[in-house]
């Protein structure tokens, strides 16, 4: 096949074809990364922004550092915070950014489905870096990645992700790639985190944590937030969600031997994972990260030389 | 003013059980005359009277929109009285009922009679103010009810957002009783609303926005029709959205409560999966539900469970709607695509016929509000819209009245259109010039 | 219709004389490498490997390149087509590098090539070794070691097919303006 999107936006519009290819094209990157010279002249002259209108250390840095080893230029606009009614919107900021020149947007948002607003008025790419509770597909991509690189394989393996499923973006992507690749996944969490009818998404839903850890392949552990003051509060305090859901050594001595951790960062230790499973033997975090370079920049490869052709 | 004869029309006020092709004559802002009989109308009208040619138009009821916002005072910009008169008149409506959540809130005496000067002044449709419940809308102390009353308030609502608590509804319902005039309630649960912007549905679920479970409606409907039981006050239940609802109201309404209902074409024509491309026109409050909602609004109304079609008509700011999903506000126009809508979604293909839709915009919400109009009688105002049932038109929002273009149907492609509206007797719209002779 | 030009008997020819050549060619450094260009140029880098192991004894270093990140055409859609890892296992330092291919024109994936060469190291040089040269060049980029020239009209191209990963097993053929693949 051919790589024919301008866009990446989500994993739910993907074709398992797709995805596979950009894990594929990501192998090459991986090759590159490990080089002395870990640059290719593939994006020279072109530009990629990052418009980030929610803070994000990490992604931000893993997207500029994929966008410089392509050998683009890179601009980097912050604004945090939600946009209002009476301030700039995102669409005034992307068109006044867009009149210089860029090729790629990448885009980090606070509300489900502003990349396919943006995508919808500008002439470049777009690339989506999290939207809202909704997507985050490179997030997803890079875990997929990890997972097969370090099982060899996705379908038939059981993945379960675990935490807060209903406002979690990573779960949502992931929820797709796997289960278009043929993995089965188990979303793992309180009932009052576990979003409405997600078994149409063709998940397993499970409140075991147990369970759970005996079943899956791989355990996907979310970040739980614990913060809110208006008595909204999903579960009812930190400690009783440790006690049922925390990924402890304990509880991982329990699961196959083969199981392995992932968590999409940052991590809160001694939260939904205890220290020793996060820096331990099974822990695919820190390759999570590295993965993250190598499926960044084969995203914008991709949708660069789309937009550059179209 | 000279009469009007309004000849070879096909009227049709099934209330009236008027059906056929016949003529109208509207004198000194009445009706005068309504039957088949020509020359007798002639006579009616007298001499210098004007002829309006009907023929291949339906000719039914000035209809009634017992739902709309206009924005003046407060958002002038989204809306004032004058463009959104214009816009009624336009979409065949000849009274409106307008909402107390303006800027500031209309909760005195001085604001309702404020209201009426200025519709007044502008000349178009009746309009018919409504004064909120509460002082300021805040859900904490009682409006000055009876001063409104008598400055012309016909309803007292809080619409946007439901009277909080049952006492103080309670306390609403008795005193508006006292008044003769029913509460107008918007029913949604402000803690299980939470944060949501959409229906909590599959469709929620995938595109991570926060739903609003149906029971945020079903819960303050039933209190709603439970303190209505306690007081003997009428409660009228807004933009009615979920089969439970309609179920609840149904139940209500065969042990005797006074509760009426209204339901308005987006939820009768749409569901949640227009959500899908996250375009903030399709956010609206209620929201969108799904399709087994809309058919049993559908059927709530097929059976007289819900009384009116009304249009919630919320006009908002073009660059408003340009913001993400969850930081626009919710509304969508409605006054000039109601009746092509609910002629192409549900006359059309056969699920209504004329006879039922009609009573809904016309005598339905006239007896609701005591507006003592709505129908093609002798003696009565002469409010009378003109329609051309087979016409092929394509909505264009930008070709509005309305100074807000925050309409879902745009692009559509409609049969029936609203080819003139008369009120109190004078044309106040035509849509290319009419036959006057 | 494509006519075949070569078969299999000529490229095993072809290619042993070349691995003679290659051995027998006087560069700066004695340590020679084989890199093929992926994809069928890596194809006839292991086939050279192997002859010139099996016929003379050297065990040269082998690696694979793709040089797809190196392009100048992105704005004409390159660089969406699949693409597979370099492998390139060894240092090459000071290595005489013969770059292995299977046609060249316009020189612009060998320039491409070599620039992604020098990103693992400096060689001492860079041979070029390819089966056929179509003509066409657009950069001063000229074969070392060379099978056949054969010159193909406008708008018409050289196709080499390789049993390996082609069901036409390996030939050489000429297709001419408007003619389908072979």
């Amino acid at each position: 096949m051919q790589w024919t999107r301008r866009h990446l936006l989500g994993l739910e519009e993907l074709s398992a074809e797709e995805i596979n290819f950009i894990l594929e094209r990501a192998d090459s990157f991986k090759e590159v990364c490990t080089r002395p010279n870990k640059k290719v002249p593939a994006l020279v002259g072109r530009t990629i922004v990052n418009m980030f209108f929610e803070n994000s250390t990490r992604t931000n840095i893993s997207f500029q550092l994929a966008a410089r080893r392509l050998s683009a230029d890179t601009l980097m606009f912050s604004k945090a915070g939600t946009s209002i009614a009476k301030g700039e919107t995102m669409l005034d900021t992307a068109r006044n950014i867009e009149a210089m020149g860029v090729d790629v947007m990448v885009l980090r948002h606070g509300a489900s489905g502003a990349p396919w607003k943006l995508a919808a008025n500008v002439s470049c790419a777009v690339v989506n870096a999290g939207d809202g509770q909704h997507e985050h597909p490179t997030q997803a991509l890079l875990d997929l990645y990890t997972i097969r690189e370090a099982r060899g394989r996705i379908a038939g393996l059981t993945v379960g992700i675990v935490g807060d499923i209903a406002h979690s973006r990573v779960a949502r992507s992931n929820i797709w790639g796997l289960t278009k690749l043929g993995a089965r996944v188990m979303v793992v969490g309180p009932t009052t985190l576990i979003p409405r009818e997600v078994e149409k998404m063709g998940v397993e839903v499970c409140h075991d944590m147990d369970h759970a850890v005996r079943e899956c392949d791989v355990l996907n552990m979310l970040r739980i937030q614990f913060e809110r003051q208006d008595g909204t509060n999903p579960f009812p305090s930190i400690r009783e969600y440790k006690q049922m859901f925390s990924l402890t050594a304990e509880r991982l001595a329990r699961g196959k031997p083969d199981l392995l951790v992932m968590h999409p960062g940052p991590v809160n230790r001694g939260i939904e994972i205890s220290p020793e499973v996060a820096d331990g033997p099974k822990s695919l975090i820190l390759r999570q990260v590295a993965n993250g370079l190598a499926v960044r920049m084969a995203v914008l490869q991709m949708v660069a030389g789309v937009a550059a052709a179209s | 003013m000279p009469a009007i004869v309004v000849r070879n029309g096909e009227l049709l006020d099934p209330g009236e059980n008027i059906s056929g092709l016949g003529h109208i004559v509207a004198k000194d802002g009445h009706i005068t005359y309504v039957g088949p009989d020509l020359a007798q109308a002639r006579m009616v009208a007298g001499p210098d009277a004007m002829d309006f040619d009907a023929e291949g138009l339906m000719v039914v009821p000035g209809l009634i929109d017992m739902h709309v916002h206009f924005r003046e005072p407060g958002n002038e910009a989204e809306e004032t009285v004058a463009s959104g008169s214009l816009a009624a008149v336009a979409g065949g409506f000849t009274s409106v009922v307008c909402m107390a959540n303006t800027d500031p809130v209309v909760d005195t005496e001085a604001d309702i009679i404020s209201a009426r000067q200025k519709s007044e002044l502008v000349g178009l449709a009746n309009i018919f103010p409504v004064g909120a419940v509460t002082a300021g809308r805040r859900g904490e102390e009682l409006a000055e009810m009876a001063q409104m009353a008598r400055g012309g308030a016909v309803a007292f609502s809080d619409d946007g957002t439901a009277v909080p608590t049952a006492g103080l509804l309670r306390r609403a319902l008795s005193y508006a009783k006292m008044l003769g005039r029913p509460i107008l309630e918007h029913c949604e649960d402000r803690s299980l609303i939470g944060e949501g912007v959409m229906n909590e549905d599959f469709v929620s679920t995938t595109l991570g926005l926060n739903g609003i479970p149906d029971e945020a409606e079903d819960i303050i409907v039933a209190r709603d029709v439970a303190l209505a039981r306690l007081t003997g006050g009428h409660i009228h239940i807004q933009h009615v959205s979920t089969a439970n609802a309609v179920a609840i109201i149904r139940s209500a309404k065969e042990t005797g409560v006074r509760v009426t209902a209204e339901v308005t074409p987006h939820h009768l024509t749409l569901n949640s999966d227009c959500l899908k491309t996250y375009d903030p026109v399709f956010r609206v409050s209620p929201p969108l539900r799904t399709q087994t909602d809309v058919l049993a609004c559908r059927q709530g109304l097929k059976d007289g469970v819900i009384d009116a079609i009304a249009s919630d008509h919320a006009p908002h700011l073009e660059e408003e709607k340009e913001l993400e999903f969850a930081f626009s506000p919710p509304g969508m126009i409605g006054l000039e695509s109601t009746l092509a809508i609910l002629s192409t979604e549900l006359v059309e293909p056969g699920f209504f016929t004329w006879s039922e839709i009609l009573p809904a915009l016309t005598a339905h919400p006239s007896d609701i509000l005591n507006l003592g109009r709505g129908r093609l009688r002798l003696g009565l105002p002469a409010d009378i819209t003109l329609i051309d049932t087979k016409m092929r038109w394509q909505i264009d929002k930008h070709r509005f009245h309305s100074r807000s273009r925050n309409c879902p149907f745009d692009r559509r492609e409609v049969v029936g259109r609203v080819v003139a509206t008369m009120v109190g007797g004078k044309v106040k719209f035509s849509l290319s010039n009419p036959t006057v002779s | 219709m494509a006519s075949k030009m070569y078969d299999r008997a000529w490229l095993e020819d072809c290619l042993r004389r070349l691995a003679g050549e290659i051995v027998n060619n006087r560069t700066p450094s004695s340590a020679k490498a084989l890199i093929g260009l992926r994809t069928r140029g890596a194809i006839l880098a292991d086939r050279l490997g192997e002859l010139i192991r099996g016929e003379q004894g050297l065990e040269l270093p082998l690696g694979y390149l793709d040089a797809t990140f190196y392009r100048d055409d992105l704005g004409q859609g390159a660089g969406l087509k699949a693409v597979k890892p370099s492998e390139i296992n060894f240092n090459i330092n000071n290595r005489d590098i013969i770059l292995v291919d299977d046609v060249i024109s316009t020189g612009r994936s060998i320039r491409a090539a070599m620039g992604a060469i020098f990103d693992y190291g400096r060689p001492s040089s860079i041979r070029l070794c390819v089966m056929i040269d179509r003509g066409g060049r657009e950069l001063p980029v000229q074969p070392d070691f060379l099978g056949a020239r054969i010159e193909v009209p406008r708008g018409g191209f050289i196709r080499l097919k390789l049993h390996e990963i082609d069901p036409q097993g390996d030939a050489v053929y000429v297709v001419g303006p408007g003619e389908p693949e072979p």
